[in-house]
């Protein structure tokens, strides 16, 4: 039985392989395409598809241990079964866009002390059920707070400055 | 002068097409600059704010290096972002993610990969410093008031800045309260990086059908998140000298050739 797990877990992940893939080939090819501008929400999806996988993410109870994220345009898995608190290290003053697989209980704030952020922009992903939160951030480190929920969810993250320079390259 | 008008003929004779035996192909003239301007984001009462909310006063810099221009290679390795080379991945939008965890350019990578397959190379060595953030001229040992002469008939294909010596010299404060830094608030540190590469692509060409007289200026531009990578309060002097030299590679190497 367990053997038999094995080779159908195995055969999902060839299957996911190739499906992967398949998307890569189709992003490559709008790569070429240097007409087609790349949106937040574009951008977001596909590195929630198919972004460099992180190891798991348990967020902190307390913001002085919060786990540092420093790397954009990958894709985070977030235990979010405590909540608690995951800190961003922004390298630009841009606009923040945070991907998010699912829609979980979060909020975004420049430090503990401080009020939450608002929203600039919301939206519903459309590639999966999930949701883009956008912010105007200034360089520094900001705190993410999540609610407890018992599931992990993926997460990733870029700034609109990374992308108008990748843009005009 | 009497040198000066020497090459002034010599470049006449040249581009009338007369080269004679034992006359260089043509002459090179470099140029350099180097630069450090951060973002008016990025600082706050003169000084630079990192991602980890250290605060960071600039007091000096100095660069000892060489500007090393390689011959182009007569197979460039073409680069394939859907099959990316050893230490890339995840390539799309014109950026491959580095094992390193950077977002490295198309460009750059193919620079490195055909910085692997160069031959025939040429050497001139170079020493700036910066007081401040600005700008200052790379000083070079030769080339820079009188050309140099290039006497192979060759295709520059790469050039590559190796910084043998870099030191910096800055001190550093938290911006968090309570601060994490304890009685380090404030300190003074120098550090010597060695041996670091900075890699462009360039294209120079020196034979019969080329222009004789060329300029070559350099501009090596530092980056805003140098010290982004360093938690001074968490890190030893040795980890965060390392995660300086990773912020180093962030510099940009940019050149003009005419």
């Amino acid at each position: 039985m367990r053997t038999l797990l094995k080779t159908m877990n195995q055969g999902f992940k060839v299957t996911l392989a190739g499906l992967t893939l398949m998307a890569c080939a189709d992003s490559h090819d709008h790569d070429h395409d240097h007409d087609h501008e790349h949106t937040a929400a574009e951008d977001l999806c596909a590195h929630l598809q198919e972004g460099v996988l992180e190891p798991l993410i348990v967020p902190a109870a307390t913001p002085d241990a919060a786990p540092e994220l420093d790397a954009s345009h990958v894709r985070y898995e977030i235990d979010l079964n405590e909540g608690g608190w995951v800190r961003l290290l922004v390298a630009e003053a841009s606009e923040l866009h945070l991907g998010f697989s699912s829609t979980p209980e979060v909020a975004l704030y420049r430090s503990a002390e401080s009020a939450a952020l608002a929203t600039l922009h919301q939206e519903q992903l459309t590639c999966m059920p999930g949701v883009q939160l956008s912010y105007e951030v200034e360089v520094g480190s900001y705190l993410l707070k999540f609610e407890p929920a018992s599931q992990v969810v993926g997460f990733t993250w870029l700034l609109e400055e990374d992308e108008l320079h990748h843009a005009h390259d | 002068m009497l040198r000066s008008l020497v090459k002034g003929v010599l470049a006449a004779s040249v581009l009338g097409g007369c080269l004679e035996e034992g006359n260089p192909w043509g002459m090179v003239q470099l140029e350099g600059q180097l630069v450090w301007e951060p973002a008016s984001s990025r600082l706050e009462a003169g000084e630079l704010k990192t991602s980890r909310d250290y605060r960071i006063t600039f007091e000096g810099l100095k660069l000892e290096g060489e500007l090393v221009l390689q011959a182009k290679a007569s197979t460039t390795v073409s680069f394939d972002p859907a099959n990316p080379p050893s230490g890339y991945s995840s390539c799309h939008n014109g950026h491959c993610h580095s094992a390193d965890g950077n977002l490295v350019d198309y460009a750059e990578i193919e620079a490195s990969l055909n910085g692997q397959n160069g031959g025939v190379s040429w050497r001139q060595s170079f020493e700036a410093e910066l007081a401040r953030f600005g700008a200052t001229t790379l000083s070079f040992a030769a080339c820079q008031q009188s050309p140099c002469e290039q006497d192979e008939r060759l295709e520059w294909g790469l050039a590559k800045v190796h910084a043998h010596q870099v030191e910096l010299v800055f001190s550093v404060r938290d911006s968090r309260e309570p601060s994490r830094l304890g009685s380090q608030e404030g300190q003074s540190h120098q550090v010597v990086l060695e041996d670091v590469d900075l890699v462009r692509v360039i294209e120079m060409a020196f034979g019969p059908d080329e222009a004789f007289s060329r300029r070559l200026a350099l501009k090596v531009v530092l980056p805003d998140s140098l010290w982004d990578r360093i938690d001074f309060a968490s890190m030893d002097s040795e980890t965060w000298v390392e995660a300086l030299a990773e912020g180093w590679k962030a510099t940009q190497l940019q050149v003009e050739t005419n």
